[in-house]
C-alpha cells in the first residue's frame, strides 16, 4: 500500500470567479463540495491503491467542475461524478436492484485487492499441506489429495481473473457484473479453504487414540497399525497447526475456526496419552474369544447410548429443542425413536442375530457364519459409533447458533465431512468451563483439578457431557436393548429413509454451491425446492416420531419431487468458472497428448476444434445480456463443455501407452547391476572403469528418464551395451550378444505375432531366399556356385611330338586336365582393361605325369631323398599341395616323379618324356614362391608365363633350345628355364603388390569384371575343405548384403531374372562369400607361410597406411626398423601389423582388391579414423572429461575401446621411446602402432 | 506356407530355415520364443535378415548350420557328388 498523495481541498468559490452566474456557480460549489467531501472520506479511509486511483478520478472530475463555463457542463460533470460515486442517475432498470454505491465500489475493490493477495498465500499453503499429509494412513491422505486437487483446480480458475481497476466509464452494471465475479471467486475459494480445513478436522479427530473401554476389543482395527498412524498423526500435528494459523491471517476467520483451532492445539499439548496395550489385533478364533468380546461390544454400545446420546439429548431437552424437527429427527418423540436410535436398533438386531448363532454353537471353534455375524455386528457397533458423532455434530449448531451462523462454514458441510471420515474422540483428562455463549456451564468431568475453558461442542465430541443438575432428567430416550429388537423388514424401511435422507443432505449442500453461480433459473423456483426440503424434514421428524405407512409413503413422494425439482435447479445452474478451469485443463492436456503417438490423432483434432468453440461460445455467453439469449448461450455452452470433456476422454484413450514403467526400471536396473558387477573386475584398464562410471553415473540415469519408445533411449541403451560388451571382453568374461527384447516387446505389445502371417513375409524375402539358397547351395551343389567359369578346361596349345628327330614332347595327345583358372581382374581405376586380361578366359596348362626338374633356390620345396642313384630324385610337394584338395596339382606331380634339384637347368633326355620342355618346365614353375598370391592366380599366372616362354622363339633360343622353334628340342639339350622362373617370380611379385594395394573403388554396375570376381572367387570355394565351406558359407551368409544392383534384381518383379542358386542371387550374396573366402584362403596360406621368406618386396607408395610403408629410422645392429627386415618380410609384417590392429578393433584394410571392392562397412565404427590421429590428438581427447571424450570420438566414429586400447599403447610407447611426449606432435598412431609392431620383431631377436 | 512361387531349390533352402526356425523355438521358453517371433516378424521383410538374424540369435545360427549341414549330409548320400567336367 502506497501513501496517498495529499489533494487539496478547496472550495468552489476560491476556484470560481465571482463574475459567473450565481446558479453555476452554486451548482459548482455543490458539486466540487461534494467531490470534497469524497476526498476526504478516501483519504481518511484505508489507503490501497485502487483507492488512490479511486481518489485521482475524483481529482480529475472536480478540476473539471472547477473549470466549468456553463450550467450543462457543471450538471454533466455532477451526473459523471454521481456514476463515478456509485449515485445513479439513470432510470434504474429494475426496481429490485439496488444502486452501486460508491461504498459498494470501494468495499469490493479493496475486497478484491485483499483477496487477490490471499490467493496466493492460500495456493502456497494448499501445496505445503498436501506436502505435510504426504505419506499418512492411505484413507486420509486419499480424501485430502482429493480434496487438495479440487480446491487447486477450483483455485486455477479463479486465479487468471485479475483484480478489477477503476474506471471512470464503468456503468453501474459492470460495477454489478464485477462484483458478481468476485464473489463467485471469492465464493469458490472460500468453499475450498472450507473444505479442506473440515477435512483436516477430522483428520486431527481420527488421530486421537481410542479410549473408549473395550473398543480394541471389538475392533478388527489393526492396533499396530493405528498405532504407527497416531505416532505419524502426533509428529504432523504441529505442523498443520502452523498451517492453520498461516490459513487463519489469509483469511477472515470465523469464530468456528478460531475455536476449533484452539481445540486443536489443546488436543495436541494433550496427546501424550499412549496406545492402550490390551488391543486384542487377531480377530477371534474361538467361541469363548468371542463371548468376551462380546460383552466388550456390549460395553461400547452402551458407552455410546449412556455417555454420548443421552447427554446430548438431555442438554437438548434442557434447551427446549426436543420439537425442533432436526432433533426429532434424530431422537423421535420423546426421545424414543427417530434416526440416531433406530441406528441403535439396527445394531441390536445384529447383535441379536450374533448371539443367537453363538448359543447354538456347540465346538470351541466357531463356524463360518458364526464368524461372518461377529464381524456385521463388529460392523454395525462401528457404524454406530460414526453415525453418533455425525449426528451429535448435526445438532450442535442448533445448541450454538452462534458459531453454526457462520456465513462460511455451514453445518451441511460438518454433515458431510462428518460422513466421510469417522470421528472417534478421546476424553481429555480436564475439568472443563463450557463457555456457550454468554451463558456458561461448569461441568465436571474428571477428577483432575486443570481446569480450562473449552467449548461445548469440544466436550460433546470428547465424551465429556454429564447430565448436571440444571438439566433436566426426564424423560430420557429409551434405551434399546436385545429384548426390543426391531423387526428385519423394519431395518429395511429405515435404511431406505436413511438414504432419502443423505441425498436430501446432498441436494442442500449442492443448493448451497449454487450462490454466485450463473443460472437462468428464478430464485422462486430455488425457493421452492428449499421449502420441500423442510417439508421433507418435518415430515421426516414426524416419521421418526410415529413411524407409520402413511408418512413413509410420503416421504417417498416428496422426496421423488424435490429429486426431480432438484435436477432441473441442478441443471439450471452454471459454474462457470469450474468449468473454464476445466477446459484450461482440458487445453493444457492436448499439448501433451499432442505430442504422445496415438492410434487415433483425429481425436485430437476434434479436441482442438471442440476447446476453440467452447471459447467462441463463452465470448458470446459472457457478452450476451441477460435473457433468453443469454439462457440459450447458457445452455449450449454446458453442451459444449460436455462435448469438450468426452473429446477429452476420446483423446486420453487414443494415446498409445508406453510399456510398464516397471518394466523399463526393470531394465535399466539390469543394465546398473551388470555395471556395478564390471566395476568389481580387478583387470580392467583406467580408461574402462571411466567409461563404465560414465555409463553409470551420466547414461544410466538418462536413460532412466527417457520412454522406451524414444529413439534416444535405444541410441543410449545400445551405447551401454557397447560400453558393457567393451567391458566384458576386457574383464576376459564370455561376450554373449542378447537381442534387445524390451523395446521390440514394447513396441509390439498389442501385436500378437501370427505365425502364419510372419511366413509369408519371409517368403515374399527375396533376399532372404536368395542368401538361404546360397546356404544350402554352398554344401549341396557346390560346383554350381560359379557356372560362368567353372571347369575351365586346361589343355596344352599344340603337341610338341614334332620337335627334333626322336624328341617327342608327351605322345602326341595333350594331357588335359581340369585347372580352376582366375581370369585376371582389377579394381575400376576407370582405364580399359588390357586385352590380354579380357582374354584370358581359355589357358592351358598341360601336366605331365612324371617330371624331372633341376632345382635351384627353391627354399620353399619340401624335399626328399627319393632313392635314385644317378639322378637327385625328390618327391617335390609345393606349398599348394599341402592341400590335397587343390586339384591343379593332385595329379601334376605324382608321388614317384623325380626332380633334379640344384637349377633350374633340365636336361632333354631320350625316352623320358618329362624331360621335354612342355612338362619340365611345370615343376620348376610350380617350384616359384606364390606366397600371398591366391591359388588359382598362381596357376593362371605359370599357364601363362609357361605359354608365353614356349611360344617365344627368342626366349627358347636363350634358354638353350637350339631351333628356338617350338617343337624342335633334342636330347641332349639343357634348357636353362631360369628366365621364365625369373618372369614368374616377377610377376608373382607385381601381384602381390597389387593385391596389398587397398582399391577403393567399387565396380560400377554391369562392370564385366564384377562377374568376373566372382565366377573367380566363387572357384576359391572348392579350394576349401568340405569341412569348412559350412563353415564359411553361414560367415559369408551372415555378412551378406546385396549390391545395389542385386538388390535392384532381387526385389524386381522379373522373376526370370532370378534364378536362385545360379546366377542371380549369387550376384547379390557372392561378394561376400567371396570376401570370406579370400579370407579364409590369405590365413591358411599365410599360416602356412610362417617360416617361408619373401624374396622381393615391391614397396609401395600407400599413403594411407599399406603394410608396405618403411619406417625410415635407422637403429642399432639387429634392430629391426623398417618391414623389409621383418622377420619373415613385408607380408609377415603386414600380418602383425594387421593382427595388432584387429586387436585394437581398428578395421583392416582389405587384404585383396576383391575384398575392397565388396568389402561393406558393417561396422558403425571401423575406427581407421584413430590411425589418422596423432599423438597429440588422442592424448588431448583422454585426458578430457568423459562425456567430451565420448563427443570427441563419436564425431570421429572411433569406439571408446579402441580410442582406449591405442591411448594404452601410446602411453607405454611413450615410456619405450617410441613415441614422443609432447602434446604437439604430429606422429600418427599409425606410426606409432607399426614402430611397434617392429620393435617387438626386435625385442625377438 | 505360401511357396506356390517357389521353384525346388528355393522351397528346399526355405524348408531348412523354417526347420531352424522350429527347432530354435522349441529349444527356448516359451517367452524368449514368442519374443523371437515378435522379432522375426518385426524383422520379416528386412533384405538383410538372414546376417542379422545370425548376429542376433546366435544360437539359432548354430542350429541353421546344422540344419544346412544335415541337408548336405542328406544329398551326399543320395547322390554322391561327382565331378562335373565341362567342354569349352
Amino acid at each position: 500500500m502506497r501513501e496517498l498523495p495529499p489533494v487539496p481541498v478547496t472550495t468552489a468559490l476560491e476556484a470560481t470567479p465571482e463574475t459567473l452566474d450565481p446558479t453555476l456557480v452554486a451548482k459548482k460549489a455543490a458539486v466540487v463540495e461534494k467531490i470534497n467531501a469524497e476526498i476526504v472520506l478516501i483519504q481518511n479511509g484505508e489507503q490501497t491503491e485502487s483507492a488512490a486511483t479511486f481518489l485521482g478520478e475524483l481529482q480529475s472530475y472536480k478540476q473539471k467542475a472547477e473549470a466549468a463555463q456553463t450550467i450543462d457542463e457543471i450538471q454533466a460533470i455532477s451526473k459523471d461524478t454521481s456514476i463515478l460515486l456509485g449515485h445513479d442517475v439513470s432510470p434504474k432498470p429494475q426496481e429490485t436492484t439496488p444502486s452501486f454505491t460508491k461504498a459498494d465500489k470501494l468495499n469490493l475493490l479493496k475486497q478484491q485487492e485483499r483477496f487477490s493477495e490471499r490467493k496466493l498465500k492460500f495456493q502456497t499453503l494448499f501445496e505445503s499441506i498436501k506436502t505435510s499429509f504426504t505419506g499418512f494412513d492411505q484413507k486420509v491422505e486419499v480424501a485430502l489429495e482429493s480434496a487438495i486437487k479440487s480446491g487447486i483446480k477450483k483455485m486455477e480458475a479463479v486465479l487468471p481473473t485479475e483484480p478489477l481497476h477503476v474506471q471512470s466509464n464503468l456503468t453501474d452494471e459492470e460495477w454489478r457484473a464485477a462484483k458478481k465475479a468476485f464473489l463467485s471467486n471469492k465464493n469458490n475459494f472460500e468453499r475450498q479453504l472450507n473444505d479442506i480445513y473440515l477435512r483436516s478436522i477430522n483428520f486431527v479427530a481420527q488421530a486421537i487414540p481410542p479410549t473408549i473401554p473395550g473398543r480394541p476389543d471389538f475392533s478388527d482395527l489393526d492396533i499396530t497399525k493405528e498405532k504407527d498412524f497416531v505416532t505419524r498423526t502426533l509428529k504432523v500435528l504441529p505442523i498443520l497447526i502452523e498451517q492453520y494459523n498461516e490459513l487463519k491471517d489469509a483469511v477472515v476467520p470465523t469464530e468456528q475456526m478460531v475455536s476449533e483451532l484452539e481445540l486443536i492445539e489443546a488436543e495436541v499439548n494433550t496427546l501424550n496419552i499412549p496406545v492402550p496395550e490390551a488391543a486384542t489385533v487377531e480377530p477371534p478364533q474361538s467361541v469363548e474369544q468371542m463371548k468376551s468380546n462380546l460383552s466388550a461390544l456390549d460395553e461400547q454400545v452402551n458407552v455410546l447410548y449412556d455417555k454420548r446420546t443421552i447427554p446430548l439429548y438431555n442438554l437438548l431437552k434442557a434447551q427446549g429443542l426436543t420439537e425442533h424437527p432436526a432433533v426429532k429427527k434424530l431422537y423421535g418423540k420423546d426421545g424414543t425413536f427417530g434416526s440416531l436410535i433406530s441406528a441403535f436398533s439396527i445394531c441390536a438386531l445384529a447383535k441379536a442375530r450374533f448371539v443367537d448363532e453363538l448359543n447354538k454353537s456347540s465346538t470351541a471353534e466357531p463356524s463360518p457364519e458364526l464368524v461372518m455375524l461377529y464381524q456385521k455386528f463388529s460392523k454395525q457397533v462401528a457404524v454406530l459409533q460414526q453415525k453418533v458423532e455425525m449426528q451429535i455434530k448435526g445438532v450442535l449448531p442448533l445448541l450454538f447458533p452462534e458459531s453454526a451462523a457462520d456465513d462460511v462454514i455451514g453445518t451441511g458441510a460438518v454433515e458431510q465431512t462428518a460422513t466421510e471420515q469417522p470421528i472417534e474422540t478421546t476424553p481429555t483428562p480436564v475439568t472443563a468451563v463450557v463457555t456457550e455463549a454468554e451463558q456458561v456451564h461448569k461441568i465436571e468431568v474428571s477428577p483432575t483439578t486443570t481446569e480450562a475453558n473449552v467449548p461445548l461442542p469440544v466436550l460433546i465430541l470428547n465424551e465429556q457431557v454429564r447430565a448436571k443438575d440444571d438439566v433436566p432428567e426426564s424423560p430420557q430416550p429409551q434405551k434399546l436393548t436385545i429384548e426390543s429388537v426391531p423387526s428385519a423388514e423394519q431395518v429395511e424401511i429405515d435404511a431406505d429413509v436413511h438414504q432419502m435422507e443423505s441425498a436430501i443432505t446432498t441436494f442442500e449442500q449442492e443448493i448451497q454451491q449454487f450462490a454466485g453461480q450463473y443460472t437462468w433459473i428464478p430464485e422462486h423456483e430455488v425457493n421452492s425446492v428449499k421449502a420441500m426440503i423442510d417439508q421433507f424434514d418435518r415430515m421426516l421428524a414426524d416419521y421418526y416420531e410415529e413411524p407409520t405407512p402413511d408418512l413413509l409413503e410420503k416421504l417417498k413422494n416428496t422426496f421423488n419431487i424435490i429429486e426431480t425439482l432438484h435436477t432441473e435447479v441442478k441443471e439450471g445452474h452454471i459454474d462457470v468458472f469450474a468449468i473454464l478451469g476445466d477446459v484450461d485443463t482440458f487445453q493444457r492436456d492436448l499439448a501433451r497428448l499432442e505430442r504422445a503417438p496415438s492410434n487415433n490423432p483425429f481425436e485430437r483434432t476434434v479436441l482442438r476444434s471442440l476447446i476453440e468453440n467452447f471459447r467462441g461460445l463463452y465470448a458470446r455467453f459472457v457478452r450476451a445480456e441477460e435473457g433468453e439469449e443469454k439462457i440459450m448461450l447458457g445452455r449450449q455452452l454446458v453442451k459444449m463443455y460436455n462435448n469438450v470433456k468426452q473429446a477429452h476422454l476420446d483423446a486420453e484413450a487414443s494415446v498409445i501407452q508406453p510399456p510398464e514403467v516397471k518394466e523399463i526400471v526393470e531394465e535399466v536396473a539390469t543394465l546398473k547391476k551388470i555395471v556395478d558387477e564390471l566395476f568389481e573386475k580387478p583387470n580392467l584398464p583406467p580408461q574402462t572403469v571411466q567409461l563404465l562410471g560414465f555409463a553409470k553415473t551420466e547414461m544410466l540415469t538418462r536413460l532412466g528418464l527417457l520412454s522406451p519408445t524414444d529413439a534416444e533411449y535405444i541410441q543410449l541403451r545400445d551405447k551401454i551395451n557397447e560400453v558393457i560388451t567393451a567391458a566384458q571382453q576386457l574383464a576376459g568374461e564370455e561376450v554373449t550378444i542378447t537381442p534387445s527384447p524390451k523395446v521390440e516387446e514394447a513396441a509390439n505389445e498389442n501385436i500378437a505375432p501370427r505365425w502364419s502371417e510372419t511366413e509369408k513375409k519371409l517368403t515374399r524375402n527375396r533376399a532372404l531366399v536368395a542368401a538361404l539358397v546360397l546356404a544350402t547351395v554352398s554344401v549341396m551343389h557346390s560346383d554350381r556356385l560359379s557356372e560362368q567359369s567353372v571347369n575351365v578346361q586346361i589343355a596344352s596349345t599344340g603337341p610338341l611330338s614334332d620337335i627334333g628327330l626322336d624328341a617327342k614332347w608327351g605322345n602326341g595327345e595333350p594331357s588335359t586336365v581340369l585347372v580352376p583358372v582366375r581370369r585376371e581382374v582389377r579394381p575400376n581405376t576407370g582405364k580399359d582393361v588390357p586385352e590380354e586380361s579380357k582374354a584370358a578366359a581359355v589357358t592351358s596348362v598341360e601336366v605331365t605325369p612324371e617330371v624331372t626338374v633341376a632345382r635351384a633356390n627353391t627354399a620353399d620345396v619340401i624335399v626328399s631323398p627319393s632313392g635314385s642313384a644317378d639322378t637327385n630324385m625328390y618327391e617335390m610337394g609345393s606349398v599348394e599341395e599341402a592341400d590335397p584338395k587343390s586339384p591343379a596339382y593332385q595329379e601334376s606331380i605324382a608321388p614317384t616323379e623325380s626332380v633334379a634339384s640344384g637349377n633350374t637347368v633340365v636336361e632333354v633326355l631320350r625316352g623320358n618324356e618329362a624331360t621335354f620342355p612342355d612338362r619340365a618346365i611345370n615343376p620348376i614353375l610350380a617350384a616359384v614362391d606364390a606366397t600371398g598370391i591366391p591359388e588359382v592366380l598362381a596357376n593362371k599366372l605359370r599357364a601363362e608365363e609357361k605359354e608365353a616362354f614356349l611360344s617365344d622363339a627368342n626366349r627358347l633360343k636363350a634358354a638353350g633350345v637350339g631351333s628356338g622353334q617350338r617343337g624342335t628340342t633334342f636330347p641332349g639339350e639343357n634348357i636353362n628355364y631360369s628366365d621364365p622362373v625369373k618372369r614368374l617370380e616377377q610377376r608373382f611379385n607385381e601381384y602381390r603388390q597389387y593385391l596389398n594395394v587397398p582399391h577403393t573403388e567399387v565396380a560400377e554396375s554391369g562392370d564385366t569384371r564384377t562377374s568376373l570376381t566372382l565366377e573367380s572367387y566363387a572357384r576359391d570355394l572348392k579350394l576349401i575343405p568340405k569341412e569348412d565351406q559350412l563353415n564359411l558359407a553361414s560367415a559369408a551368409v551372415e555378412a551378406y548384403y546385396a549390391t545395389a544392383e542385386g538388390r535392384e534384381t532381387l526385389n524386381g518383379e522379373d522373376k526370370d531374372a532370378l534364378k536362385p542358386g545360379a546366377v542371380v542371387p549369387l550376384q547379390g550374396v557372392a561378394p561376400f562369400l567371396a570376401a570370406e573366402i579370400a579370407n579364409y584362403v590369405r590365413k591358411t596360406v599365410a599360416a602356412d607361410n610362417t617360416e617361408s621368406s619373401i624374396d622381393t618386396v615391391v614397396e609401395t607408395d600407400d599413403e594411407s597406411g599399406s603394410a608396405s610403408e618403411v619406417i625410415e629410422d635407422k637403429g642399432e645392429p639387429g634392430e629391426v626398423t623398417s618391414p623389409e627386415e621383418y622377420p619373415g618380410g613385408v607380408l609377415a609384417f603386414s600380418q602383425a601389423y594387421n593382427q595388432l590392429l584387429e586387436s585394437f578393433g581398428i578395421a583392416i584394410k582389405a587384404p585383396a582388391m576383391f575384398d575392397s571392392w565388396f568389402t561393406v562397412d558393417r561396422a558403425e565404427y571401423n575406427n581407421r579414423e584413430l590411425l589418422g590421429m596423432t599423438v597429440g590428438e588422442i592424448t588431448n581427447i583422454m585426458m578430457q572429461g568423459p562425456s567430451d571424450v565420448m563427443r570427441e570420438l563419436n564425431a570421429r566414429k572411433i569406439s571408446p575401446e579402441a580410442a582406449d586400447a591405442v591411448y594404452q599403447l601410446v602411453i607405454e610407447a611413450r615410456k619405450n621411446g617410441l613415441a614422443p611426449y609432447a602434446t604437439d606432435s604430429t606422429i600418427t598412431l599409425e606410426e606409432v602402432i607399426k614402430r611397434n609392431v617392429l620393435a617387438r620383431a626386435s625385442t625377438n631377436k | 506356407m505360401s511357396t506356390d512361387k517357389m521353384n525346388p531349390e528355393e522351397e528346399q533352402a526355405f524348408a531348412v530355415f523354417i526347420a531352424a526356425v522350429e527347432r530354435y523355438v522349441a529349444s527356448v521358453d516359451e517367452a524368449a520364443g514368442e519374443q523371437f517371433e515378435v522379432w522375426l516378424d518385426e524383422h520379416a521383410e528386412a533384405e538383410d535378415l538372414l546376417p542379422l538374424l545370425l548376429q542376433t540369435y546366435p544360437k539359432f545360427g548354430e542350429i541353421f548350420a546344422d540344419e544346412v549341414e544335415k541337408l548336405g549330409a542328406q544329398t551326399n548320400q543320395d547322390a554322391p557328388s561327382s565331378t562335373v567336367t565341362e567342354e569349352n
